[in-house]
């Protein structure tokens, strides 16, 4: 397995942010790990990176427990934050140069992936420009490529389409295809639910920190009593937030009487 | 600029005040773009004082006049030192010298404050919603013109009365003011025009310009160091400036008559020293000095000056009203799209390869070009170099014994330059650090180029002192005594770090591991923290002065000197252990199973990508 997580806890003070979860990523797969805002995603998403430790249970990316080794599960990760995590004062350029730099990327293996991934996606414009001064999708564009520059076995998405122009999201969903063919693992989080139901093979559905339920779409359906619906009626009833948003819809019909 | 067409039409005063918001949001976009690892405290800011942004211009341009006033001081006092012991025509010279000095710096000091936003008050973004309000097309060009009036009305006034007032005490006369108000309202109007002109030609360049253009770097730089500019010329005019020019009045070489042929030259020239010329030749004449030159030439060079400024005015008038400024400068979060088959899109290849540095290389370079975007960094590398002499001057001047000067210097150095660039260097960048924290990074790698700096700058700023304060006879003590920073600057970065950046983590049953980053992570008792590391700064800085003092008078000479610096060749050392310490190498690669082998990068990445360094 490329990525395990095995009965996991975090607590924030009295705040459980994780709370006993457990999932697996294989090898060649893309995994969605989907809740609403505040669910427990990024709390997850950290601990596996090695950012924060877990208060009980193990994780173990590649055979490596990122709370003892951190810095050799980061050599095997790309990751992709939802919000920037690039220095915006720096241009693409200078960005990519700093990273090969840490990651020990060699000038000639650094700039044949450079071109193919600024070609293909299209990038070749904002290599000098601060990031401060690119559009959001333009940004996107150099986040992920600061995330593949390494060739990274594993990859952890956050909202990596947000702002992609078609061309570009389409680009990126080879790019990861070609990912997985090779043996590569994505762990992908998404609000955007029909681009999860597209792209991964399994997801696991998590609420408050806890895992709701795990498995393919088809088997989420069947889980849910949700025959032939979308994979967003199938999340918002076993996140229990349909009845919600039947209420927020009465609210909102009401106002326009 | 457009606007909608609607009869009605936004009274002046409001126009005033929409003009007013105009150029407040040019002072934001520049604070901005200078804000760096500041960004966010700046938005904190601005959401806790909703007039933050308002006080800031006021404070701008209160600071930026103040400093257009102090430099008259320097034409001031050389008009008022205008006496019959030298020849007319070094009198002449002199203070026209020290006029055209004045007019030079008021220009390129207004220059340099102003350049980013006027260009960013020249470029169509800031219009675009103003061209959605019932504005008539004459009152959309005239937002511009009011928008440069808010910007420059006060620095513009300063420079228009100060020199007459400077001449009026000088020479006592009410007539030399009005023939002075001449030639300043000229110099103002040359001024707006110059910064105009050269905004319009740099708005493409700093607004947009890529990271690497080193023209934008270059007027970014001196923008972001402005006030600091601001300081040392202040410093420089009120000591050395006045200082020389009383030397050149009392020079005895110049009593004889020399060089009328020079001075007559300089007189008509337009710019800059006509001007200065007039008013020099206007004030000697009031003084009822015996005359060489004839007033027509200075003022036909002043005439001159003023029909050039006026040709300046009419260029930047002109670029002031055009309206096709929206195909000129593109909107400044959508880069231009590359076009079907042009060419450089085709290539697969960039003009320009990547380059990989070592790890410390990199985060060197990444220091350097922080500092050309975030005002924090820059004067934090650079005030460290002047500090000592920038404090130091004054009680020189004073005349303080010399042994103050000597040990005060690297006091200075050590105290209030450690602190500077200690803290510039600890900054947190924007994006929290998170990038770095996902990268398989060694601190080590980070600290280290900082604490280079640490131990270079401060030392340098003890030398500079040193070769412009004190006798060419303590040179060798000066060296001898950079050392001291050299050593106390890192132990203030290493107690500073150590205090702000310990991060503790702990798994059941293992115990806990610790380890520390550059950056302030525990930011409680921060009085407390700072007060620590400053005073294990003073603790070595004060060490090392009580031990080569002791030195210096036990055991003078070559054999004080050579224990001397083993003291501080030993401190060196242990400090270079405690570092190492503090910021530990990468663990050796562990001797177990890591993954499929498929799995591991591709031929040709470094062993360092995946094993520790």
């Amino acid at each position: 397995m490329k990525i395990k997580v095995s009965n996991v806890t975090k607590r924030y003070g009295e705040l459980v942010a994780v709370s006993d979860l457990s999932f697996e990523v294989g090898k060649g797969e893309i995994f969605g790990l989907l809740g609403p805002n505040g669910s427990g995603k990024t709390t997850t998403v950290k601990m596996i990176l090695g950012l924060h430790d877990a208060d009980s249970g193990s994780i173990s990316v590649d055979g490596t427990d990122p709370a003892e080794d951190a810095r050799q599960v980061k050599a095997r990760i790309g990751y992709v934050a939802e919000d920037s995590i690039l220095y915006a004062s720096m241009t693409p350029r200078d960005t990519f140069e700093l990273i090969a730099a840490v990651r020990g990327i060699g000038e000639e293996q650094l700039n044949e992936r450079i071109n193919q991934y600024v070609v293909s996606l299209d990038a070749r414009e904002i290599m000098d420009k601060p990031i401060s001064t690119l559009s959001r999708g333009n940004r996107q564009k150099a986040e992920i490529i600061a995330a593949l520059l390494h060739k990274p076995p594993i990859l952890i998405l956050d909202e990596p389409l947000s702002g992609l122009d078609a061309k570009s999201v389409r680009v990126f969903k080879e790019i990861l295809a070609l990912h997985v063919e090779d043996g590569g693992a994505v762990m992908f989080s998404t609000h955007i639910l029909e681009v999860a139901e597209e792209l991964c093979h399994r997801i696991c559905i998590i609420n408050a920190g806890r895992e709701i339920a795990t498995g393919t779409v088809d088997e989420l359906r069947e889980r849910s009593a949700s025959a032939g619906g979308s994979l967003e009626d199938v999340f918002l009833k076993l996140t229990e937030q349909d009845t919600s948003v039947d209420e927020a819809v009465r609210v909102l019909r009401a106002g326009r009487s | 600029m457009s606007a909608t067409g609607s009869s009605a039409a936004i009274a002046p005063v409001k126009l005033w005040r929409l003009a007013g918001r105009i150029y407040h949001e040019a002072i934001y976009q520049g604070s901005l773009s200078a804000a760096g690892s500041s960004t966010q405290r700046l938005l904190e800011r601005m959401t806790k004082q909703s007039r933050y942004i308002t006080r800031q211009a006021l404070m701008i341009q209160i600071l930026s006049s103040f400093y257009l006033l102090i430099v008259t001081f320097l034409p001031a006092v050389t008009m008022a030192q205008l006496s019959g012991g030298a020849t007319h025509q070094w009198n002449l010279f002199v203070t026209t010298l020290a006029g055209t000095t004045h007019l030079f710096v008021q220009t390129g000091y207004l220059m340099v404050l102003t350049l980013v936003a006027t260009s960013e008050i020249l470029a169509p973004d800031l219009y675009r919603w103003p061209e959605s309000l019932p504005l008539r097309p004459e009152q959309a060009g005239s937002l511009r013109v009011m928008a440069l009036a808010r910007e420059f009305l006060l620095p513009l006034s300063v420079i228009v009365v100060s020199y007459p007032v400077a001449a009026a005490i000088a020479s006592g006369g009410l007539g030399v003011a009005v023939a002075t108000l001449f030639v300043s309202a000229i110099h103002a109007v040359m001024t707006l025009s110059v910064i105009v002109l050269a905004s319009w030609r740099l708005r493409r360049t700093l607004r947009l310009a890529s990271g690497n253009d080193r023209r934008a770097t270059t007027v970014r730089v001196l923008t972001m160091a402005g006030y600091g500019i601001g300081i040392i010329v202040v410093v420089a005019v009120m000591q050395f400036g006045m200082n020389f020019v009383a030397s050149l009045f009392d020079d005895p070489r110049m009593t004889e008559v020399k060089s009328l042929s020079i001075l007559r030259v300089i007189s008509v020239l337009p710019f800059p020293t006509s001007a200065a010329s007039f008013v020099s030749a206007l004030v000697a004449r009031r003084a009822a000095l015996p005359s060489a030159l004839p007033l027509w030439i200075p003022f036909l060079g002043t005439c001159l000056y003023g029909g050039g400024a006026l040709l300046l005015l009419r260029s930047a008038w002109r670029l002031i009203g055009r309206r096709d400024t929206d195909g000129d400068v593109h909107p400044r979060t959508v880069e231009p799209l590359s076009r079907a088959g042009d060419q450089d899109s085709a290539s697969t290849t960039l003009s320009a390869p990547l380059v990989v540095r070592t790890p410390r290389a990199a985060f060197r370079r990444q220091l350097f070009q922080a500092a050309t975007r975030d005002t924090g960094v820059l004067l934090a590398l650079l005030f460290p170099l002047v500090i000592p002499v920038a404090t130091l001057t004054g009680p020189k001047v004073s005349g303080v014994p010399i042994n103050i000067l000597l040990y005060g210097g690297p006091i200075m150095a050590a105290v209030m330059g450690g602190w500077l660039l200690v803290h510039g260097l600890t900054r947190l960048q924007v994006g929290t650090g998170l990038m770095e924290a996902s990268l398989p990074l060694v601190e080590r790698d980070r600290a280290f180029p900082r604490l280079t700096l640490c131990a270079i700058i401060p030392a340098a700023g003890v030398v500079i002192a040193g070769l412009v304060l004190l006798p060419s006879g303590l040179r060798l003590e000066v060296f001898l005594l950079s050392t001291i920073p050299v050593i106390a600057v890192p132990v203030g970065f290493l107690v500073k770090t150590s205090l702000f950046g310990r991060i503790r983590s702990s798994k059941p049953g293992r115990g806990f591991t610790t380890r520390v980053v550059v950056e302030e992570v525990y930011i409680d008792h921060r009085f407390f923290k700072w007060v620590g590391a400053i005073t294990a700064v003073l603790i070595v800085a004060g060490g090392f002065i009580a031990l080569r003092i002791v030195l210096t008078k036990v055991i003078p000479g070559p054999i004080g000197t050579g224990i001397y610096l083993a003291a501080a060749a030993l401190a060196a050392l242990i400090l270079r252990f405690t570092a190492g310490r503090v910021f530990p190498a990468a663990a050796p690669p562990r001797d177990r199973h890591q993954g499929e082998p498929e799995d591991r990068p591709q031929s040709g990445d470094r062993p360092e990508a995946t094993a520790g360094r």
